[in-house]
């Protein structure tokens, strides 16, 4: 089989979106590890779960 | 200093200084630019100092926008962010301090005046010269050092998208940057530009691309108290674009030499990175859903917000300007630098400036006002959207008139209004800058923090992380996948080798064979001069204007000559190519300008091109065109080398290249555009048998264009004494002492005159070539000038002399040598009818720089009478 550059690209490209959506697809007790980060980060935000380091998160923005 | 205070605030020092920094240098960088964009307008502003030409501010305001403004704005999100990220302290707050002084006063602030003293390096964001290179590479590792391996060392079960983006970024940039900037200057040519190209779109793309998003992701959540929509789908983000991003750098150089293979594979990563993108800015704006309120009243967080926007509409303008057909209109025009603005000033500034407000509001014992910032966004905004509208259309207009034989000077003028509201919206951006500024220097003081405050600083001594996590987490935490980005890493690293291999090394390889398949046998090499004109060439950035590589388009063929080879640049180190035409591609200079056009050009191109926005180099020469320097001299040696190599491998006779045409477009160097057309035979634009009203409406429209084209050699009455005719040897042409036939004037504009300074113009429609010979021919005053009747013996007399004396030159009866190698060709005087006065004094005196000798030592003065009545009897009226 003769590959270009525009195939390799082509097919790896394929095969990571296809091995993301597999493990997506097929592993759904990894889902809630792989969106566990994104509650970590509210621990900075005002009012989050946890208080980081609460003097240097306070906003003097008035949100709403 | 900041390690007395707990936690993550003992960065604030840092932050601080590098946020003033980024201020700094943002507000000196626009004023770089804002002077490159004026001197659009008044090119002679600031002309006289070398240290301020265009092209070295042109060098500086990259670099400046570069390191000294994104860099001091990321690396002080990156202190706030990071230990946040890592839930581990920095690696060391003297090691910041020693960052700041290297990133500030090493790297940009010499850079900078290195530039400005014309020590710099001629590539697209690698201006900077070797030795701020070798600076940047130790800052890049002091990065790596302080932002890495706080990771490395928190081993952290849950890496946020934001920690994965800044790894990303400073690993991959250390790994890119030596490549992009050493490697061209070893490996020449086509084969330096591939790993140009490489590093053009890593700069941009894995750099400031990774950390602007870092911020995003960071500043949305924060402001908004919510997670962002997806993690995972922030994750196929992140892998696509370190995987794909560092594939597009050969979309820079496409209808090139380059191996056709590598610049498909450019292509299609583009467009697969516009897919990325719309991926990730719909994370991003899905998280953002139900948000409108915060978004409009905060100010950060709408920063964040319109730069999440400027990045999918840069993006997906970046895919679409991939392709073939569009790159062919737009490439090299104001299109790109409008883009090259919205990514850097809507994507990357927004978010910078978000980064920095969003941090600097939560900065205890600082001043903050969110009215001013409000100020600002709108002011940046404004000025955002006017320079990239103004610009796009620049470029499809240019695009346009480059695709159509219309003459370049044109497109220059047609240029000028967009030129002038990017000025205006280069203006209302500093002052949109100015607004951030005063954001951070007005309004109330955050709270002070006391030293003995109860603050929680680090993992370990706050207890168990994992009540946050949902439930499954807490057990996969302790498995392999609790350090899956470590191996992930390794993947990143791999993504980086791919990029090097398929577009840099494969490409080199294949265009080394080539090169030496195809590269005539005996080529001279370029002397001392040519060398050393070279470096001035690019030290004063002269490639920033004007690209040496002519695509395989029609529309490059046709205006500048055959398509450029890639063996043709091997002696290109670094390699000019050159991404951007404001004046037309040099890559086939050589005979089209005499040196002393190009001399007296150097010294001020309105002299000889009255239109020119060019910027003058008078220190090229002691204070007058006359007397140029050696340096003057070494760049013309180099402009007049441009292009021989071609002319002695016979490219520009459609000669073959040597290789079978099959195997050429096997290799992906196929063309199919037109055979270069070359100036044969003039045409005839006959204006003898126009009406009396045609005629004064060519003669006026001929007067305009004489004065735009002509006049600065032959002066405004046509006399020959324009401003460049005391530098020009033969001196132009005195238009008002003789009377020229219509085929001599269509003859000279149509092929120059080869041996003078008279340059061709065939480019001219034909239009404009009418009226420029009606307008001409009105030059001539010889209507007094009647031609004197010769008896017998005079006219025996004259024939013997003129057989004697001019035949050779001038052929039997005035109709020119049939086969002369004097240049400029002898005059043709059945088509030329000097006035007695200018024969005569031509004969006496000869015509300096041409063949013409003085006879007044061989004839005496009634000889030369006789000669001067005798050849005016020639002339063959229409």
């Amino acid at each position: 089989m003769d590959l270009d550059v525009f195939d390799l690209i082509v097919l790896s490209i394929t095969m990571l979106m296809a091995g993301f959506i597999l493990i997506w697809w097929r592993c759904p007790s990894l889902r809630p590890w792989m969106e566990a980060p994104k509650y970590r980060i509210l621990a900075w935000a005002p009012g989050a779960t946890r208080d980081l380091d609460s003097k240097t998160d306070r906003t003097r923005s008035k949100p709403e | 200093m900041g390690d007395v205070l707990p936690g993550p605030r003992r960065y604030d020092g840092l932050i601080r200084a590098h946020a003033w920094a980024a201020i700094a240098m943002v507000g000196y960088t626009l004023l770089l630019g804002l002077a490159v964009a004026l001197k659009f307008h008044w090119p002679d502003l600031m002309s006289n100092s070398p240290w301020v030409t265009w092209g070295r501010l042109r060098y500086g305001h990259t670099q400046g926008v570069f390191f000294g403004w994104l860099g001091n704005a990321f690396l002080m999100f990156l202190y706030y962010a990071v230990p946040r990220l890592a839930e581990r302290p920095l690696t060391s707050v003297g090691l910041g301090w020693a960052l700041f002084f290297v990133w500030n006063f090493l790297l940009v602030i010499p850079g900078w005046v290195l530039v400005q003293a014309g020590i710099s390096q001629p590539l697209e964001w690698a201006e900077f010269p070797l030795e701020i290179d070798a600076v940047v590479v130790v800052a890049l590792m002091l990065s790596a050092v302080q932002f890495v391996l706080p990771f490395l060392r928190g081993w952290l079960p849950e890496l946020y998208v934001s920690g994965w983006y800044i790894l990303g970024g400073l690993v991959f940039t250390l790994l890119a940057y030596p490549v992009g900037n050493l490697v061209p200057e070893f490996v020449p040519g086509a084969r330096g530009a591939a790993y140009s190209g490489l590093w053009i779109h890593d700069a941009v793309g894995l750099y400031v691309t990774p950390l602007a998003l870092a911020i995003a992701y960071v500043v949305i959540p924060a402001a908004t108290g919510r997670p962002i929509f997806s993690h995972f789908l922030s994750m196929i983000g992140f892998w696509l674009l370190f995987l794909v991003y560092p594939l597009n750098g050969m979309h820079h150089f496409l209808f090139s030499a380059i191996p056709m293979d590598a610049q498909k594979g450019a292509i299609v990563a583009s467009v697969y990175l516009g897919v990325d993108v719309i991926l990730v800015v719909a994370n991003l704006l899905l998280s953002l859903r139900g948000s409108a309120g915060v978004v409009a009243a905060n100010v950060p967080l709408r920063f964040v917000w319109v730069g999440t926007v400027a990045y999918v509409v840069v993006s997906l303008q970046g895919s679409m300007q991939a392709l073939l057909p569009v790159n062919r209109f737009t490439h090299f025009s104001d299109w790109v630098i409008g883009h090259s603005h919205l990514a850097m000033i809507g994507f990357a500034s927004f978010m910078a400036i978000g980064g920095m407000l969003h941090v600097w509001e939560r900065l205890p014992g600082v001043r903050y006002s969110p009215r001013a910032a409000n100020w600002a966004f709108w002011l940046l905004t404004v000025g955002l959207g006017l320079m990239v509208i103004d610009l796009t259309a620049a470029g499809l207009i240019q695009g346009q008139l480059w695709e159509s034989d219309a003459p370049w000077m044109d497109s220059v003028r047609a240029s000028r209004v967009f030129w002038l509201t990017r000025s205006i919206s280069g203006v209302v951006l500093l002052l949109g800058f100015v607004g951030v500024a005063t954001a951070m220097r007005t309004g109330p003081r955050g709270e002070e923090v006391l030293a003995d405050d109860k603050v929680t600083p680090w993992q370990g001594e706050r207890g168990n992380d994992d009540d946050l996590a949902p439930a499954p987490v807490a057990a996969l935490t302790a498995s392999w996948l609790g350090k899956a980005y470590v191996v992930t890493a390794v993947a990143g690293v791999g993504f980086f080798v791919l990029s090097f291999l398929v577009l840099a090394a494969w490409p080199n390889q294949v265009l080394e064979a080539q090169i030496a398949e195809a590269r005539p046998a005996h080529l001279p090499s370029p002397s001392p001069a040519e060398q050393r004109g070279r470096q001035i060439y690019a030290r004063e950035g002269c490639l920033n204007c004007h690209s040496q590589f002519i695509r395989f388009t029609d529309a490059d063929v046709r205006r500048f000559g055959v398509a450029s080879q890639a063996w043709e640049s091997e002696h290109d180190l670094p390699q000019l190519w050159g991404t951007r035409r404001i004046g037309p591609d040099l890559a086939r200079e050589r005979g089209r300008k005499s040196p002393d056009w190009h001399l007296v050009h150097l010294w001020n191109p309105r002299y000889v091109v009255p239109e020119s926005i060019m910027p003058a180099y008078p220190w090229l020469f002691d204070r007058s065109p006359q007397r140029p320097t050696p340096e003057a001299l070494d760049l013309v040696a180099y402009l007049d080398s441009l292009g021989r190599d071609a002319q002695l491998a016979g490219l520009g006779q459609g000669l073959p290249s040597g290789i079978d045409p099959e195997e050429e477009k096997r290799r992906g160097m196929f063309c199919d555009c037109a055979i270069p057309r070359t100036p044969g035979p003039a045409p005839l634009f006959a204006t003898a048998q126009l009406s009396p009203t045609e005629r004064t409406r060519f003669e006026r429209l001929g007067k305009d264009v004489f004065a735009r084209q002509c006049s600065g050699c032959h002066g405004e009455q046509g006399r020959g004494d324009g401003r460049a005719a005391v530098a020009l040897l033969p001196t132009p042409r005195d238009l008002s002492g003789a009377r020229f036939s219509d085929e001599a004037l269509s003859d000279a504009m149509w092929r120059g005159r080869p041996g003078s300074s008279m340059p061709p113009w065939h480019d001219l429609s034909v239009t404009d070539l009418r009226g420029l010979i009606a307008f001409t021919r009105t030059l001539v005053s010889d209507a007094s000038d009647t031609v004197t009747s010769l008896d017998e013996t005079q006219r025996r007399q004259a024939d013997h002399l003129y057989a004697t004396n001019c035949q050779d030159c001038h052929g039997p009866q005035g109709g020119g040598a049939t086969a002369t190698i004097l240049m400029p060709a002898p005059t043709v005087f059945r088509r030329v009818r000097p006035t007695t006065a200018r024969a005569e004094r031509a004969l006496a005196d000869g015509v300096p720089g041409t063949s013409m000798p003085a006879w007044k030592d061989k004839l005496n003065d009634a000889d030369r009478r006789l000669l001067a009545q005798y050849v005016r009897k020639f002339y063959l009226p229409e």
